[in-house]
């Protein structure tokens, strides 16, 4: 097995270096004795793979220089060869890290405490029936307000004549009521996230709704 | 010469090392690995994968020359390599550094620190 690694490895290698020294590398490793002996040589060849590709002669493979007899020239980078090698590395290198963003932006987005930045707040029927009666005058009065009760979303809107409007229905149905001019339904608190359904006084006592007129 | 050398200078230990290795006789690179590991007495052990690249890079300088395989060898995959003149001047130069720094050395050892 350690074998085949180090064959995978050697053949990783820079076609130049592995044509060159490929074989003498192998005969170097089947004349090891010892796992120990193996393993140390695998780890050899795989910092030697790394120094190919990132340090190798290929890489910095340069262009002729035009030199001027008795002034000094220098290389830049832009006249260094460009490789396949050299793209594939970028390749790779570029995957890795686009990999590691997303990866980290999916980890913040379900983590607990995004989730509860997220949450929507939900103001209770009390705080808004504390609203004194000439501001709420003022207005229309005509979106409903949410409230829970054993697990049921109720719907309280002003109704035109002055009766309050009270919708409630249980999960599995739906139902549409006309009470005025205002017409609403009633879902259940599964259906809309992040509602708690409220225990306690059960369906069928009276509901203690918000006055808003 | 002195010229011509000073810019292989100084050498790193794996290079210091392979050029010794080749100084006496043409090796292979299994033996070469193992004159290391005479000459550092087991300190210094040299895998194959660093020897290969330093002789590549020698051999790139012009340092170390190949001389290819040889059939009568016990096995056939090895090649041979030998240490060229160029790359002899160079190990004589290093080795000449190397004799002045152990020289300054000792003399800044033997002497007594002066008292401030």
């Amino acid at each position: 097995m350690f074998r085949h690694l180090y064959r995978f490895v050697i053949g990783a290698h820079p076609a130049s270096f592995r044509q060159r020294f490929g074989d003498e590398m192998l005969s170097i490793f089947d004349q090891s004795e010892g796992k120990l002996s193996r393993v140390g040589l695998l780890a050899d060849g795989v910092v030697s793979l790394l120094r190919q590709w990132a340090l190798g002669p290929d890489f910095q493979q340069e262009t002729a220089a035009s030199t001027v007899a008795g002034e000094p020239h220098f290389y830049t980078f832009e006249k260094e060869k460009l490789r396949a090698a050299t793209l594939l590395y970028g390749a790779v290198l570029s995957a890795l890290v686009l990999n590691g963003v997303c990866w980290t932006m999916g980890y913040a987005w379900n983590h607990p405490i995004y989730i509860a930045l997220r949450r929507p707040v939900i103001v209770p029927p009390m705080a808004w029936s504390s609203t004194p009666r000439s501001a709420r005058a003022e207005t229309t009065a005509v979106a409903p307000a949410l409230c829970t009760d054993q697990g049921r979303v109720i719907l309280m809107f002003n109704a035109p004549g002055g009766s309050n409007a009270s919708i409630a229905g249980n999960g599995n149905q739906k139902e549409n009521v006309t009470r005025g001019s205002l017409e609403s339904s009633v879902v259940p608190c599964a259906d809309i996230p992040h509602i708690p359904a409220q225990t306690g006084a059960p369906a069928s006592a009276p509901r203690k709704t918000a006055q808003r007129n | 010469m002195k010229e011509e050398v000073s810019p292989f200078l100084p050498l790193s230990a794996a290079t210091l090392h392979i050029l010794l290795s080749l100084a006496g006789e043409q090796m292979h690179g299994y033996a070469i690995m193992q004159e290391v590991q005479r000459q550092s007495e087991g300190k210094y052990k040299l895998g194959p994968g660093t020897l290969y690249d330093n002789l590549q890079k020698l051999m790139d300088r012009g340092l170390v020359e190949e001389l290819g395989r040889r059939p009568e060898d016990e096995d056939p995959r090895r090649r041979y390599y030998k240490l060229s003149s160029l790359g002899r001047g160079v190990l004589t130069a290093e080795i000449a550094r190397l004799e002045d720094v152990v020289r300054e050395g000792k003399l800044r050892l033997q002497a007594k620190p002066r008292r401030a």
